[in-house]
């Protein structure tokens, strides 16, 4: 047999010879792939320490990880999503509507760990809907976690007539705002979130699943794989996060409200494809997620630090999105599927 | 006079590969020329330089005698010259005029469209290549051979003089094929010079002036097509005689192990009734479009069957997903490898394992890594010859390897059923003849082997048995005693 042949490997589309695109933007694309998520994190934090004086102080970098630890748990669920070439937009108002219905829980006396449990569960229903649509009805996940983000958005005003509700026992609000030792009990969460979904995605069969179905959902199906229960978990598993997001958002903040983390989503998305993740599926990891959300803390923390307009801060996250999602369609186009 | 187009000594390489050496043609107005070859051999690349997608490394291209130097896909577009590609460019939700002439619509002093002049222009050319359809019908409407003229019909507004067909019949259906050679025999007569380039040779023959044969990278023969028959064409194409691509199988007919009762997929193919035994390789003939791939897929479970039973050694299989399919015993090869076989950003282990990642696991959850590779060299092993690295990215391997990753990884459920879905296409010689003694082996093994194959050569080679399936039926069973290409063809056809 002989090496690979040009013209099995070459699609109808006209391409220019590989040799003239050695210094091309996909090359950039690439090398900028792996490492930059390293040299950005580190970058920026160098940068912020030598610029302003109150970065390294225990005090903010305490409050960077507290900040990301609501946007890392929600970007493990959405890592999961991701890496099956799937999306869910619905995590912001995921968070708010657990949020509120664990706080009207409270509010009828129920017991924290049943609070809890409603939040959670309240998440996994709405995964629970967006992971019914996708597999029993085949719609795109795009469309239906937009009408879940509107939906849930909205049962979180309609529940709470549009009131904040608030005053919770402090073992609730503990989970999100309480401290063992030095450390944000939040972050803790988050970081045991990672570390478990880090060992499911790369070391086991369900994680193996996953790549798969984001890799080639056919092949995979033809391969024996269930693709849908796949799917259908990892909408599951999004949402419940979102839930457990919304407990801890509440907690830190001592109160529920229907319009809590309006735009999370973005933050999410945004950290899962710095962090290397394909929106074409099939690739991503949960250590490159948790790069993006410190990436997205730090730059969040840095905006405030150095007092730039709130104006820009939005403006500034866009921006790094387009830039992410430009990378992860270089490659994609450099690997000229 | 001058030719109409001459490639002369064109040669080309790639990274490791040389793709065509000193190749050279030439066509005249108002002649087909005939290009054949194995996959690999460089019809394609030929093509595209000629297309401007690639530059050549060396040799001269001429048109009208005037030398001639594409440096992108428009200067040729701008010269004249059309490729047709198989997977065609139309926009499906534009009307049939717009199509026409995407890319220079007639504008009108404020930038809109001269929706008029737009349909008389288009009206024009659908009546040159034959095509009865208003010039408002929305592309989506049509079939595809119709969509392949409304390309032609593009083709023509930009004034073609060259008009290239790569691989034009695979997806048609034979009245629509008829249509299409009508409108080829327009356009010679029209004066176009047509390069048609297909693997079914009965085509060539039938709409060809010249047939000029392609191999590794080198134009072994032109002659004209009255001094060519399909044997000598199909050892220009291999360089050896056909009887040495087959080697021969020591295996004998054991119990039945696949029996297929009354089966129907609502649609695609209904009432398909036979069964297979172990140790035997039974081919699937017919057109395409027949129903063959729907067949195994039912089967597999990867359709889902309105009607029918499968047994499988004899005990009713329940099949309602691949899932069901790989515990009954049964392993597929899909027809597409790239889209439906492997996962090609993924590992040649990764892919490997995706059928057994319960087995190479502990306690059913956790992934075991040194299991997976054992496994994996295990089955590439198995495959004999040149084997690629267990941890190269499928996508970097040429047809023939990636193909043995997808039967490497049949071969990991120890299945008795299987079902190989056009095995060889789009592979080299050399790997097709390991796969052919793959199948061997596992018919020797005592397995029962289905076959679909669109390549007459290989369905008659491999089989103990032929059927012929026509339009979701099956048609007719032929024993090797029976064989001819002749009679496969005779019930594809008429049934």
């Amino acid at each position: 047999m002989s090496a690979p042949s040009p013209e099995t490997g070459i699609t109808a589309v006209p391409a220019a010879p590989p040799q003239d695109r050695r210094f091309g933007l996909r090359s950039v694309g690439r090398a900028l792939n792996e490492l930059t998520i390293v040299v950005g994190f580190v970058g920026i934090s160098l940068y912020l320490a030598l610029t302003t004086p109150a970065f390294l102080t225990s005090a903010n970098l305490l409050s960077i990880l507290l900040a990301s630890a609501l946007i890392g748990i929600v970007a493990v669920g959405e890592t999961f999503v991701i890496v099956t070439g799937g999306i869910d937009l619905s995590v912001g108002s995921v968070v708010a509507f657990s949020g509120v219905m664990a706080g009207l829980a409270l509010n009828a006396h129920a017991p924290v760990p049943l609070a809890v449990l409603v939040g959670l569960g309240i998440g996994a229903l709405s995964g629970g809907f967006i992971a019914f649509a996708v597999t029993a009805l085949a719609m795109s996940p795009f469309i239906v976690s937009l009408a879940v983000l509107a939906m849930a958005r909205g049962l979180a005003f309609i529940v709470t007539n549009g009131n904040t509700i608030f005053s919770f026992p402090d073992g609730f609000d503990d989970i999100g705002g309480g401290n063992l030792g030095p450390f944000p009990v939040a972050a803790l969460v988050s970081l045991g979130v990672f570390l478990l979904a880090g060992l499911v995605l790369a070391r086991t069969v369900f994680g193996a699943e996953v790549y798969a179905v984001g890799g080639n959902r056919e092949a995979a199906r033809l391969a024996g794989i269930p693709v849908n229960r796949t799917l259908a978990i990892v909408y599951v598993v999004s949402g419940a996060l979102a839930g457990l997001g919304g407990i801890i958002l509440a907690g830190r903040l001592d109160s529920a409200q229907p319009i809590a983390a309006t735009g999370l989503e973005l933050n999410a998305i945004a950290a899962v494809v710095i962090g290397g993740a394909s929106l074409f599926g099939g690739k991503g990891s949960m250590l490159g997620t948790l790069l993006g959300v410190l990436i997205i803390g730090l730059i969040n923390n840095g905006l405030t630090l150095k007092n730039v307009q709130p104006f820009w801060v939005q403006f500034i996250q866009g921006a790094v999105i387009f830039g992410a999602v430009l990378i992860d369609s270089l490659n994609q186009k450099r690997r000229g599927s | 006079m001058a030719r109409l187009l001459e490639m002369r000594g064109i040669s080309k390489g790639f990274p490791g590969v040389r793709a065509l050496s000193d190749v050279s043609i030439v066509l005249d107005g108002g002649e087909v020329l005939g290009i054949v070859g194995e996959n690999g051999a460089g019809k394609s690349t030929l093509m595209k330089i000629l297309a401007g997608a690639f530059a050549a490394d060396s040799g001269e291209m001429r048109l009208d005698g005037q030398p001639f130097l594409p440096r992108r896909p428009r200067d040729s577009l701008q010269a004249g010259i059309i490729v047709i590609h198989q997977e065609l460019s139309l926009v499906p939700d534009r009307s049939v005029a717009e199509n026409i002439f995407l890319g220079h619509l007639p504008r009108g002093r404020l930038g809109g469209i001269r929706r008029t002049a737009l349909n008389r222009d288009a009206q024009a050319l659908l009546a040159r290549v034959g095509l009865q359809v208003p010039p408002q019908t929305r592309v989506r409407e049509l079939g595809i051979a119709q969509q392949q003229l409304v390309e032609i019909a593009r083709a023509l507004s930009r004034r073609a003089r060259v008009i290239v067909m790569d691989e034009p019949t695979a997806t048609l259906t034979a009245a629509e094929q008829k249509i299409l050679f009508a409108t080829m025999a327009i356009l010679r007569a029209a004066g176009v010079g047509l390069v048609f380039i297909s693997h079914h040779l009965e085509e060539v023959f039938e709409t060809c002036d010249r047939i000029t044969v392609l191999r590794d990278g080198a134009a072994v023969e032109t002659r004209p097509a009255a001094d060519w028959n399909e044997t000598a064409l199909i050892q220009a194409m291999v360089n050896r005689p056909i009887e040495a691509l087959f080697p021969g199988r020591h295996a004998t007919a054991g119990e039945v192990v696949l029996e297929v009762d009354g089966l129907g997929c609502a649609g695609r193919f209904s009432d398909v009734s036979f069964s297979v035994r172990a140790g035997e390789v039974v081919g699937i003939g017919g057109l395409i479009g027949a129903g063959r791939t729907e067949l195994l897929k039912t089967i597999y479970g990867a359709l889902p069957a309105s009607h029918g039973r499968v047994r499988v050694q004899r005990r009713e299989a329940r099949i309602r997903s691949p899932r069901d399919a790989i515990a009954a015993g049964m392993a597929l090869v899909p027809e597409d490898r790239k889209a439906e076989g492997l996962v090609l950003p993924f590992s040649v282990r990764s892919n490997v394992a995706l059928s057994t990642l319960r087995r190479q696991s502990r306690l059913g959850s956790v992934i075991v890594r040194s299991r997976v590779d054992r496994m994996a060299e295990l089955a590439v092993q198995s495959l004999r010859r040149r084997t690629p690295s267990i941890r190269q990215p499928v996508r970097s391997l040429s047809g023939g390897n990636q193909q043995k990753v997808v039967l490497g990884r049949a071969l990991t459920t120890q299945p008795r059923v299987f079902l190989l879905d056009e095995p060889t296409r789009g592979i080299d010689v050399g790997a097709k003849i390991e796969v052919y003694r793959l199948i061997n082996s596992l018919a020797e093994g005592g397995g029962a082997v289905l076959v679909v194959s669109s390549d007459m050569i290989e369905l008659l080679g491999l089989s103990d048995r032929i059927l012929v399936m026509r339009a979701g039926r099956l048609a007719g069973t032929l024993s090797r005693n029976a064989f001819s290409q002749e009679r496969v063809m005779q019930l594809a056809a008429l049934g």
